[in-house]
């Protein structure tokens, strides 16, 4: 009868010694890269949400012909002050002409840590009536402008931070209304 | 029993695949990011590029060389390509709107056309700071109308709100539009037709009269009558009346002739307009009277109501209408009075177009004519109104109504005789009357005519009357007082000139618009009475430019401006007064309230007057017109 062969209790304990030795390498190796994922992942989201915020910005401040003191969406007023802004925008057709006399406006706003671009168009316009979720991290919003009055401005800045899984970032944007009569 | 081995090398290949998805997916997050933000920076750097573009064009159509612009320079201005500016390049496109609108499309490359990263076009549009009016029409002449005698010619269109009045051998050779007036209003009426009534065939029913009460208080402009005759008889002298204790008084308030000529033997709604409609009150008793002389063969016969249903009125007749007693008739004359409106007319001109107004009378009309009434004209062409008597129509005629004319193609009627018919007579058919042409505005505005006023003030204030006897450069100026440019003299217009007073061009005098003017035109106005003695001589500044001279001044009596022998080429507007031009004079273009045109004189139209620039000096320039920038990529 051939002698059965088995581990000895040394032998036992280097092996779950070498296991728990490599399980513990590899788990703070994976929580490490979990928590570096996260962080890295917040902080480009928090790029994409304040690039997207300097470009819609920008595309509403500089075309629009004045600051409108007012408006009200689906139910919503809303009203130009230090964190909410409404640009009357010249409205175009479909050629991409700007059709005299007949506006779009577009309202930038937050609620809780959400930030929105409506857009209220004309029915003669080409733009379309959306409303766009552009950041989900906003803590702050405050926007600018060069004059007492909000409609009477002829420049204009906003200013966003955001906050999320202990990364932050922020951003200032400035633009002239370029069609603003003054 | 065989032990299986391996179990760790999975489980770690299992935790490194994992690993390495989520490195995987940081690394392209952070990537995206990175990308977007880098291109967002580099929109912004093209964006600049082509604002850059954008001021260059402005700064190009300012400018009086084209050293820096691609050559070309100022209203000319016509872009520039690959023009290198910091780490880009942009492209300028001029598109012209008009001559006072140009639009600009910039579009700048970062950092190279054959290598781009980024690129941003804008568009937006500008004018040049000058006031616009398009002259239209070679005249345009307000309620006061349009005066032609003695050969004098328009060479083009003409607009009127008022009559257009011709004599012998006056002409217009374009088109001459004639506003429709105001609607005529029906007052009194009285239709029931149960009974007939002669007059003017035996004594003492010659003359008859019916009574009637407006309801409104305004001027009467027409009556109608619903009348036929027989024979031949004589026409009928309408007057409206005033009343004399029940009867027909003796005060004449107008009068007007219904032509025998224009009534058929059958009944029909005979019009009678009043050259000079009186003013009625409301509530007051008037009566039209019916004059006429007694024929036994040859008399009238008018509709009535036999049991004189008309409550407010009544008819009577008598033998002579003012000398003869009266005599209740018991019936009511069917008739209609229309107060207020305006009606207006053609009458006795050659137009070489063609002619549309309420009424056109004794004309040679080449083109097509339409109206309410056509009465003895020629039509070369098509004609179209509600009523047609005595004429001829070359082509076809569509008329409610047609009598005692030729037409020689088709004609489309309800009633029509005694008229010749080469073609197809649809007749009977519906028709329904051509719509008249509407009164039209100046082509220059009071506002315009304002801003012109401050224009030249804001270059200063002469007191007291201003003479010149040298040549002399002016303006912008105003000028308290009297301008009187003594002949053969030279005065440069280098700015708008403002006369509070009366403006003297005296033999031989000669207005000069400066060149800086370049396109542009100039203007003098004043508030009283501009004269233009003979051979005045007025030179633009170039092509495009005229010079134009305004009086504000208001007279229906008094000509606001006066031009004599021999005197060319500018405009002239008086949009609340008159304008007589006589003796050869030649114009490019007169508005008035009141036109009188003599002896040979001439407007001779220029197409580019349809859209002309004034400026207030030789600094008009472009610049951005705000509402139209934006970004198109």
């Amino acid at each position: 009868m051939k002698k059965r062969s088995g581990m000895t209790l040394i032998e036992i304990v280097i092996s779950m010694s070498i296991f728990v030795v490599a399980f513990m390498v590899i788990s703070s190796l994976f929580i490490y890269h979990t928590k570096l994922f996260s962080l890295q992942e917040s902080t480009g989201s928090l790029k994409l949400q304040k690039a997207l915020f300097s470009k819609r910005f920008r595309e509403s401040a500089e075309p629009a012909k004045a600051i409108a003191p007012s408006i009200t969406l689906n139910g919503s007023p809303y009203i130009s002050s230090s964190s909410t802004i409404i640009f009357q925008i010249p409205a175009i057709n479909e050629s991409d002409e700007i059709i005299t006399g007949i506006y779009d406006y577009i309202v930038i706003y937050r609620e809780n840590t959400d930030l929105f671009i409506e857009t209220d168009a004309d029915s003669l316009s080409q733009r379309k009536d959306i409303k766009q979720k552009i950041a989900n991290t906003a803590t702050n919003l405050i926007f600018r402008y060069d004059t007492d009055s909000p409609t009477d401005a002829s420049f204009v800045s906003g200013y966003l931070k955001m906050e999320g899984n202990n990364a932050s970032d922020e951003i200032m944007i400035s633009a002239y209304l370029r069609n603003k009569t003054r | 029993m065989k032990q299986p081995k391996g179990q760790i090398l999975v489980i770690v290949n299992i935790l490194t695949s994992v690993l390495l998805i989520y490195s995987l997916a940081l690394v392209n997050l952070t990537i995206t990011a990175r990308n977007t933000e880098k291109n967002e920076d580099l929109k912004i750097i093209s964006k600049n590029i082509a604002e850059a573009g954008i001021e260059k064009a402005v700064w190009c159509f300012n400018q009086t060389e084209g050293s820096n612009c691609g050559g070309t320079y100022g209203s000319s201005y016509a872009g520039e390509s690959d023009i290198i500016f910091e780490e880009g390049v942009y492209d300028i496109i001029i598109t012209s709107i008009d001559s006072s609108t140009k639009q600009i499309e910039s579009t700048g490359y970062y950092p190279a056309k054959t290598k781009i990263l980024s690129k941003s076009t804008i568009r937006t549009k500008i004018t040049t700071d000058s006031d616009r009016a398009s002259f239209i029409y070679g005249a345009l002449v307000g309620e006061g109308g349009l005066q032609m005698s003695n050969n004098s010619i328009i060479n083009g269109s003409i607009y009127s709100n008022g009559d257009v009045i011709g004599t012998s051998n006056s002409q217009i050779t374009g088109d001459a539009y004639v506003a429709g007036g105001t609607a005529l209003i029906s007052d009194q009426e009285y239709t029931i037709h149960d009974d007939d009534f002669i007059f003017g065939k035996t004594n003492p029913q010659v003359d008859i009269a019916q009574s009637f009460i407006p309801g409104t208080s305004d001027v009467l402009n027409k009556i109608s009558l619903y009348i036929k005759k027989v024979g031949g008889p004589s026409n009928i002298n309408i007057r409206i009346l005033n009343d004399s204790g029940g009867l027909p008084g003796n005060t004449t308030l107008a009068s007007a002739t219904l032509n025998s000529s224009l009534i058929s033997t059958n009944y029909s709604w005979g019009e009678i307009s009043f050259s000079s409609p009186p003013s009625l009150n409301a509530g007051t008793k008037y009566w039209i009277l019916l004059n006429t002389s007694r024929n036994s063969s040859n008399y009238w016969i008018i509709g009535v109501d036999a049991f004189d249903g008309y409550t407010v009125g009544t008819m009577t007749y008598s033998q002579d209408w003012d000398d003869d007693p009266w005599y209740s008739s018991g019936n009511d004359i069917n008739f209609k009075t229309w107060m207020g409106g305006l009606i207006t007319k053609i009458d006795s001109t050659n137009i070489g177009g063609s002619a549309y107004a309420y009424r056109i009378d004794n004309s040679t009309i080449t083109g097509n004519a339409e109206g309410h009434e056509i009465n003895q004209s020629t039509i070369g062409q098509d004609a179209f109104s509600n009523s047609i008597i005595n004429s001829t129509i070359s082509w076809n005629a569509t008329s409610t109504n047609i009598e005692n004319s030729t037409v020689g193609y088709n004609l489309w009627c309800e009633t029509y005789s005694n008229t010749d018919v080469e073609g197809i007579n649809f007749c009977p058919i519906s028709i329904i009357p051509p719509e008249l042409p509407g009164p039209i505005d100046m082509s220059i505005s009071d506002a315009l005519i304002a801003d012109w006023k401050t224009n030249a003030e804001d270059g200063g204030i002469i007191e007291g009357n201003k003479t010149i006897s040298t040549d002399t450069s002016l303006g912008p100026v105003k000028i308290n007082g009297n301008l009187t440019i003594d002949g053969g003299t030279t005065l440069t217009i280098t700015g708008t000139i403002y006369v509070t007073g009366d403006i003297l061009f005296n033999n031989n005098a000669i207005l000069q618009l400066d060149s800086s003017y370049g396109s542009n035109s100039g203007v003098i106005m004043n508030d009283g009475i501009i004269t233009i003695e003979n051979n005045v001589v007025f030179d633009e500044a170039g092509a495009g430019s005229n010079i134009l001279l305004l009086s504000s001044f208001a007279s229906q009596s008094i000509a606001a401006i006066q031009v004599n022998n021999n005197s060319t080429s500018a405009i002239l507007s008086a949009p609340y007064g008159i304008i007589e031009i006589m003796n050869n004079a030649s114009l490019k273009q007169v508005e008035a309230y009141l036109l009188k045109l003599s002896n040979n004189a001439i407007i001779q139209y220029e197409s580019g007057l349809s859209d002309v620039n004034f400026s207030s000096g030789p600094s008009g320039g472009w610049s951005k017109i705000k509402g139209t920038w934006q970004i198109i990529e």
